[in-house]
């Protein structure tokens, strides 16, 4: 009897952090989604789904990932094959790309929005020097999401690049070596060996870093408030000034449900992409 | 033996505290109230709890807690969402009170305030502060809108308008003061390396201060039932005055990319000719060693003489109505919005009064500007919209002045306000 019940013992603190700290707080903001003003309603979706604010979010919620979700991916990709190597002094480089992923992500957009200022900015000054004229970046509408991309890219890849490093360091040299008897190249050891062999850090990192940048908030917030012309209103920073400006708890709670609902689709997306990945291999 | 002897003096010892606490507990029946303010009225309300501490010495204390101005709103938000009693008195910006009262974040205070006490506001401050004919707030201070300019910029670069002659009823126009400044920049700033702007208002891209430029041609904030944007803020005076801003920004007159909270320092910095900014300002050019600027009236647009305004309204504290400590809570507000804490606050903090007995005579020596805010008071302060929605308001018009700042087409960027307020604005239907 005690072994039956012995493991659900031992994992229901676990369990129970779970449930309070994650499922409950789930239930009661896409509950709160549905009550206006004590009463149960679908108001709030029928506002939300006729503003053209939430669906501008949105759309630039997914311009945005659609970009950096790659990019990210791929940098972390090439930095990971770069210090994957044995060669004199990798630590030194390893740290280094490693660097941004200890500074705060406050303390991050600060800073890039001091050297992307349009009027003093160090960006501004490096580009005068061979020509250029001043760029707008946070202040142009053209350019403000781009920053941001490249802000978060600049923060993010170090980390995402260190679970890659975990899963290249998994691979058996002799195959490599192998490979190498058999005459492969670079490329096609690179596609045809490593890639599908670290397939299981790809999808943990293609998971964990479409969830971080869905729900990126900090740079809006800081740096441009949303703007210029909403061109940098996240669907997460949305939530916040409908939360905690606006006081409209259930407004947040809707977009927070369809932003779940959102990142929850893109990963079932990518789980089933890469497990037929694996079926084909 | 020692043992037992240690026993006893520590009972001994315990005893006597026990008794020495319960007796303390029961000799004081201090009620502590908790107050949450701006970091920005610190200095003046710092000074008033401390007065007030002190007169209320045995029965009342007031323990302060003060927040960025940012997160003033947020916390705000977040505690009285969740019925929150953690604080009995807070900080209420004066056009938020309609959005507070709807949301039944304040008490009223109409109950415990005598007509008489009201009738002591300055009638713009008891607008602010009623909402439906209840008293939600009450006035800490009122602001006002004044011109600053530097003396030393403009000495240099050999401008001898006269500004100290300008009055109530002689203002220089915008367009005058727009040519002046585009002068002076031409002599301190020829290439745009120093980069001097000519004039920038001290909140810019908050509806606080840019409105002032839309009412200058007569538009309004809001329709009369505190939702109606439409045709207002899409009207031919907002776009007028929109498309003027954006020219004197593409012009280099007004600044670009300098947030709200940094102009005083590029003013301080000589950085800005013209700066338009509240009668805070002064004292905190005094705290950084500032004294090359002077002040006059602000501008009006040429043909809306009669049309120019000045932002007005300031902080006003309001009661929780979860708070179970009402009666400390009301003596509180009464001595910091009334009676002598309201004194000590006005001289400690440069804001304008929100009472009418204190524009005295001393008080208009010591600070001077106040002239001018007492006659804007009186003839051109404008309250904000006033609307349930105002955070929603706030947000929409300060990126619309934002967008066009940084290049939007005005019309465009008016409607597109328009639209995303109508929208908001269905939260209150």
């Amino acid at each position: 009897m005690l072994l039956k019940i012995a493991p659900y013992l031992l994992i229901s603190p676990a369990l129970v952090f779970i449930l309070v700290f994650k499922i409950y707080p789930i239930i009661s903001v896409v509950a709160g989604s549905f009550i206006r003003r004590g009463e149960l309603s679908v108001r709030t979706y029928e506002i939300l789904f006729g503003d053209r604010v939430f669906w501008n979010a949105f759309l630039t919620t997914l311009k945005m990932n659609a970009v950096m979700i790659p990019l990210q991916i791929v940098i972390s990709l090439i930095l990971a094959l770069l210090i994957n190597n044995t060669i004199k002094g990798v630590g030194v480089f390893r740290s280094i790309y490693y660097l941004p992923v200890t500074m705060a992500i406050s303390v991050a957009s600060v800073t890039w929005g001091l050297m992307m200022n349009v009027n003093n900015g160090v960006f501004n000054s490096l580009l005068s020097l061979i020509g250029v004229p001043r760029q707008g970046f946070f202040t142009d509408p053209n350019q403000a999401l781009w920053c941001i991309v490249l802000m978060a890219t600049w923060k993010g890849c170090g980390y995402w690049m260190m679970y890659l490093l975990a899963g290249l360091k998994g691979v058996d040299t002799a195959i490599y070596e192998s490979a190498k008897i058999d005459g492969a190249g670079y490329f096609t050891v690179l596609f045809k060996i490593t890639l599908p062999l670290i397939r299981h850090a790809m999808l943990f990192v293609l998971v964990a870093n479409t969830s971080a940048n869905m729900l990126l908030f900090a740079p809006s917030k800081l740096i441009t408030e949303g703007g210029p012309q909403n061109s940098t209103n996240v669907l997460m920073y949305e939530v916040y000034k409908s939360a905690f400006r606006n006081g409209n708890m259930s407004r947040a709670g809707a977009i927070t449900a369809i932003l779940l609902l959102l990142i929850v689709l893109m990963v079932y997306l990518q789980f089933k992409l890469m497990n037929r990945g694996e079926e084909d291999a | 033996m020692p043992m037992r002897k240690f026993l006893s003096l520590l009972l001994a010892v315990m005893m006597l505290a026990t008794l020495t606490g319960a007796l303390a507990q029961s000799g004081g029946d201090v009620v502590t109230i908790k107050l949450m303010m701006s970091q920005t009225q610190e200095p003046g309300v710092s000074a008033a709890v401390a007065a007030f501490n002190e007169a209320y010495k045995g029965k009342y204390v007031c323990e302060a807690d003060y927040l960025a101005f940012d997160n003033v709103f947020e916390t705000l938000e977040i505690l009285m969402s969740s019925k929150s009693s953690e604080y009995d008195v807070f900080a209420a910006d004066g056009p938020n009170i309609a959005a507070y009262a709807t949301r039944g974040y304040l008490a009223p205070l109409t109950g415990h305030f005598t007509p008489e006490e009201v009738a002591l506001f300055t009638p713009p401050m008891q607008d602010e502060c009623v909402y439906k004919g209840e008293l939600y707030g009450s006035a800490m201070g009122d602001s006002s809108l004044v011109m600053y300019y530097n003396t030393k910029l403009l000495e240099e670069a050999g401008v001898t308008y006269d500004f100290q002659a300008l009055t109530g009823e002689n203002r220089i126009s915008w367009e005058e003061l727009v040519k002046i400044a585009k002068e002076a920049q031409a002599k301190l700033d020829p290439d745009g390396s120093k980069g001097i702007a000519g004039i920038e208002f001290q909140q810019v891209g908050r509806t606080y201060h840019m409105n002032v430029l839309a009412n200058d041609l007569g538009g309004k904030n809001i329709g009369e039932d505190g939702f109606a944007v439409d045709g207002i803020l899409n009207g031919p005076e907002w776009i007028q005055a929109l498309t003027w801003y954006q020219q004197q920004v593409e012009d280099g007159v007004f600044t670009k990319g300098i947030p709200a909270n940094e102009t005083s320092s590029y003013f301080m910095a000589d950085k800005i000719i013209f700066y338009l900014g509240t009668t805070a300002m002064p004292g905190n050019f005094d705290r950084n060693g500032m004294t090359h600027y002077a002040y006059t009236y602000v501008p009006y647009f040429e043909g809306h003489e009669e049309d120019v305004t000045t932002s007005c309204g300031s902080w006003t504290v309001g009661m929780n109505p979860y708070s179970d400590k009402v009666e400390a809570a009301v003596a509180f507000i009464k001595y910091l919005t009334l009676y002598d804490g309201a004194d000590v606050y006005i001289n400690a903090s440069g804001m304008v009064p929100a009472l009418t007995r204190q524009f005295t005579e001393e008080l208009m020596t010591a600070k001077p500007y106040l002239r001018i805010a007492q006659y804007e008071g009186a003839n051109t302060a404008l309250v904000r919209a006033v609307t349930p929605g105002f955070n929603e308001y706030a947000t929409a018009v300060n990126a619309l002045w934002e967008n066009v700042r940084n290049g939007s087409d005005p019309v465009k960027a008016a409607d597109n306000c328009v639209d995303e307020l109508k929208t908001a604005f269905l939260e209150y239907e």
